[in-house]
């Protein structure tokens, strides 16, 4: 391997046929590392005259009396690869306070002390990389490998987890990675709760589709309209107080200003700071000292029989449910899969304040919350507000979708971690940029991924950008409960 | 007839390790490597009488492709790799491009590129050694240095191979670059005569093609390719062979003057005089083949395909030095002068 020429931040490296090279490779090149962010072919001058000469007669037309050292190294020349390494930073000594010294690795290059003739280009072992990094990475680990010419194992380390985005096109992985991570977690006791707006977290607990398995009593899965719990999945009944007035008329059709409206807004009023449910509003209606008008006592009693059938509202266990879980850790899968856009509204602020004032009241110490497609349930100061208030009671957001382009750029911003898969599409890949946790050339690689391949930087790996190939699981239905138009 | 595996074994004697080699410049800008080429002894000047009565007579041609005929066209080349002490390395590559009657497709047989070490010490008889295998007669003639010795060597390579081509090939159309001149100083006399001979008994009717020519009209000094100037569709000028004014039995058959297609250059074609085809048959057919310039295209692709370009140059001397453990010397005029 030979250094060619260093273009910015950008070292190209032009390496033979016989010597392997793969994206993802971290190369040390005097005390400098850099990452193979991009492969080529050498565009030598003439290359293309020399292959439309070799095309004019077709290779299965032709037949060649060479000799074979000859040609061995024919059409070698026109092999000759490029590597395109981003310079991540260099090695150096570093003296420990027990006065040895150690090799740490450093971002930031101020010297470029190398030789395209002498220094040596080597791969960098990834273990000696990994230790360089203070990444722990021990053999039990099963999440990831890394991918490189000798890749190892790479477990996410849980604890430097923060607000994280997952992100890829559709079919890239990034759910089922999202998943795996979930199982971590529950392994690591922690809590997580989940936003699953497309019923993809619903089978976490079947290691087939009559089967639990070991995550069964671990996994809730919260269903709104649900009558009895059954197997893990319980009903999601929100108290009638945890919610507004307004949210309540427009839930049950009352058009704002009118009588009954008027009359839904006292009710509440009235019991500000107090816990009610449905029988104390009919209690409500059927009082003439509250509600005179006939018709609009009809129309009152009308909306507490639609409310109580829909079965949405009543008293709720979701506190116990959340500390109980938050000790043994665990997930509680909020099924959105199946609600109205107004309803999933409703559900997903009940829960956020749930967390929240468990948070404040210091009852649970940090849960991590799975947002999956977010946009299509909460507002953007909805999701700021999760950035920049809740994390400080102890709710760590992962965000999880398809098109970055929809969470707003405070997410961006505040990011501590991203795990990127696959991508086409340049405006995409340019978004993620704004992170600043990678630049746009090492996204650029991320068109040549294959499923369930990604790019993780952030915390979780020193902000070194590793690239990553996500392992499979066993025992866990990791599908959804998506239908075909063909079985 | 000698196989080709004793061509090649004469013509890739192994260099010695530890060699110092000095790598012939190249550069990759330059799609192709111009070929080597040594002195022209093939074929010396001669004057052709242009008395004539009324003008030199040109024929129209009609191009006509010439489908239901096996085409044939055989070329070579040569070039420095560089220079090894009292000698130099060179590369010798020959094609020959096969069109089957009744078929679109071409086919290629390619023989090298060769590595050819040609010194001063061994050049003679390396040569006498090629020329006995190829002519199986003794040489009376060696080439007067290195350069015209490799040259030669890949001249008699392109022999063996038109040879060979005729005695393979049935009834087919067989193009080869240059003349058919019999008693060149580089060859036997019955070389030419057995090519022709042999090509007939099969078949064949061998079309010889020259881009150059010594042949001058005799009072104005011209080329005989300037007798078809000025004129606007193809044609041909023939029984040009009497009025070469000496030595008439060195050349083959007939020498015409064709232009092939409208806008094209002119070209020299020796056709023997036993073709199966009639000549003016034979130059129509060749019209039809004929592409740019007005050359037929079996020929440029085996031009094409044998020319070695900048990148197989760098490529067979980094083979070279792989191969004989040659041991790299760099120029020392770009040591001492390096701007």
């Amino acid at each position: 391997m030979y250094l060619l020429t260093k273009d910015k931040d950008d070292l190209w490296i032009v390496y033979s046929p016989e010597e392997e090279l793969r994206l993802g490779d971290s190369v040390r090149i005097g005390n400098i590392v850099a990452q193979v962010v991009d492969l080529q072919f050498a565009d030598l001058p003439g290359v293309l005259e020399h292959i439309l000469r070799k095309s004019l007669i077709p290779k299965s037309e032709t037949t060649e009396r060479i000799h074979p050292e000859v040609r061995n190294i024919l059409d070698s020349l026109i092999d000759q690869k490029v590597a395109v390494a981003k310079i991540r930073g260099r090695i150096v000594e570093d003296a420990q306070l027990s006065g040895t010294r150690k090799t740490v690795f450093r971002t930031g290059l101020t010297e470029f002390d190398v030789s395209r003739s002498k220094s040596e280009i080597q791969v960098l072992d990834q273990n000696e990389l990994f230790e360089m990094l203070n990444l722990k990475s021990g053999p039990e680990a099963n999440f990831s490998k890394t991918i490189a010419t000798a890749p190892i194992v790479f477990d996410l380390p849980a604890d430097k987890l923060g607000i994280n985005l997952i992100t890829g096109m559709k079919g890239s992985g990034k759910s089922y990675s999202a998943k795996r991570l979930l199982l971590k977690l529950i392994e690591r006791n922690v809590l997580t709760i989940v936003f699953d707006v497309n019923g993809e977290y619903l089978n976490l607990w079947k290691r087939d589709e009559n089967t639990p398995n070991e995550y069964a009593q671990y996994v809730k899965i919260l269903t709104p309209h649900l009558r009895a719990p059954r197997g893990c999945e319980i009903p999601l009944i929100i108290p009638l107080n945890e919610i507004s007035y307004d949210e309540f008329a427009s839930h049950l059709n009352i058009t704002q200003g009118t009588p009954t409206y008027q009359s839904i807004m006292q009710f509440w009023k009235q019991r500000t700071g107090k816990q009610f449910d449905l029988n104390d509003l009919e209690a409500f209606a059927s009082d003439p000292s509250n509600v005179q008008n006939e018709a609009v006592q009809m129309a009152l009693q009308g909306r507490v029989d639609s409310a109580r059938a829909s079965g949405l509202f009543g008293p709720s266990s979701l506190t116990e449910l959340v500390k109980s879980l938050h000790q043994s850790g665990g997930a509680m899968i909020v099924n959105l899969s199946q609600v109205s856009p107004w309803e999933r509204g409703i559900i997903v602020e009940f829960m956020l304040r749930k967390l929240c004032d468990l948070g404040e009241s210091r009852a649970i110490r940090a849960v991590s919350l799975f947002l999956e497609e977010a946009q299509l349930y909460m507002e953007t100061k909805s999701i700021v507000n999760i950035l920049t208030r809740m994390r400080h009671v102890g709710v760590f957001p992962t965000f999880i979708t398809n098109d970055p382009r929809t969470l707003p750029d405070e997410v961006f911003t505040l990011l501590d971690n991203l795990l990127v898969f696959m991508f086409r599409n340049e405006e995409e890949l340019r978004h993620l940029a704004k992170s600043g946790l990678i630049d746009m050339r090492s996204l650029d690689a991320l068109k040549n991924l294959e499923q369930k391949q990604c790019l993780a930087v952030g915390n979780i790996t020193s902000n070194y950008p590793v690239f990553l190939e996500v392992g499979s699981q066993t025992g866990v239905m990791m599908g959804g409960e998506s239908r075909k138009l063909i079985p | 007839m000698t196989e080709i595996e004793t061509i090649e074994s004469i013509l890739t004697t192994k260099l010695s390790a530890g060699t110092v080699f000095e790598p012939s410049s190249v550069l990759l800008e330059e799609s192709f490597v111009s070929p080597q080429k040594g002195t022209d002894v093939e074929e010396g000047e001669n004057l052709v009488d242009e008395q004539w009565q009324t003008g030199p007579a040109r024929k129209p041609l009609i191009p006509r492709y010439p489908k239901d005929i096996q085409v044939a066209a055989i070329d070579s080349t040569s070039l420095i790799l560089g220079h090894v002490a009292d000698g130099i390395l060179g590369a010798i590559r020959a094609s020959v491009v096969t069109k089957p009657a009744n078929e679109s497709k071409r086919k290629l047989m390619r023989y090298g590129p060769y590595i050819v070490k040609v010194t001063e010490q061994e050049r003679e008889s390396r040569y006498e050694q090629l020329y006995r295998a190829v002519y199986g007669v003794e040489a009376h003639y060696h080439p007067p240095d290195l350069i015209a010795t490799l040259d030669q060597s890949r001249n008699l390579l392109e022999r063996y191979l038109q040879q060979q081509t005729v005695n393979e090939c049935k009834n087919s159309l067989i193009l080869i670059d240059g003349s058919l001149a019999a008693a060149a100083v580089v060859r036997p006399s019955s070389f030419a005569e057995k090519l022709v001979r042999d090509a007939a008994r099969n078949g064949n009717s061998v079309v010889s093609i020259s881009k150059t020519t010594r042949l001058l009209l005799e009072r104005s000094r011209k080329n005989i390719l300037s007798l078809v100037e000025g004129v606007t569709g193809p044609c041909f000028v023939g029984g040009l062979r009497e009025r070469i004014k000496q030595n008439q039995d060195r050349y083959v058959g007939q020498i015409y003057v064709a232009k092939f297609t409208p806008l094209g250059e002119p070209f020299r074609v020796d056709l023997p005089e036993n073709t199966p085809i009639p000549h003016d048959e034979l130059l129509s057919l060749v019209s039809g083949l004929a592409g740019d310039y007005g050359y037929p295209e079996e020929l440029r692709l085996a031009h094409m395909t044998c020319v070695l370009s900048a990148i197989e140059v760098l490529e067979l001397q980094s083979a070279a030095i792989l191969s004989y453990g040659l041991v790299m010397k760099e120029e020392l005029r770009a040591r001492l002068f390096p701007l």
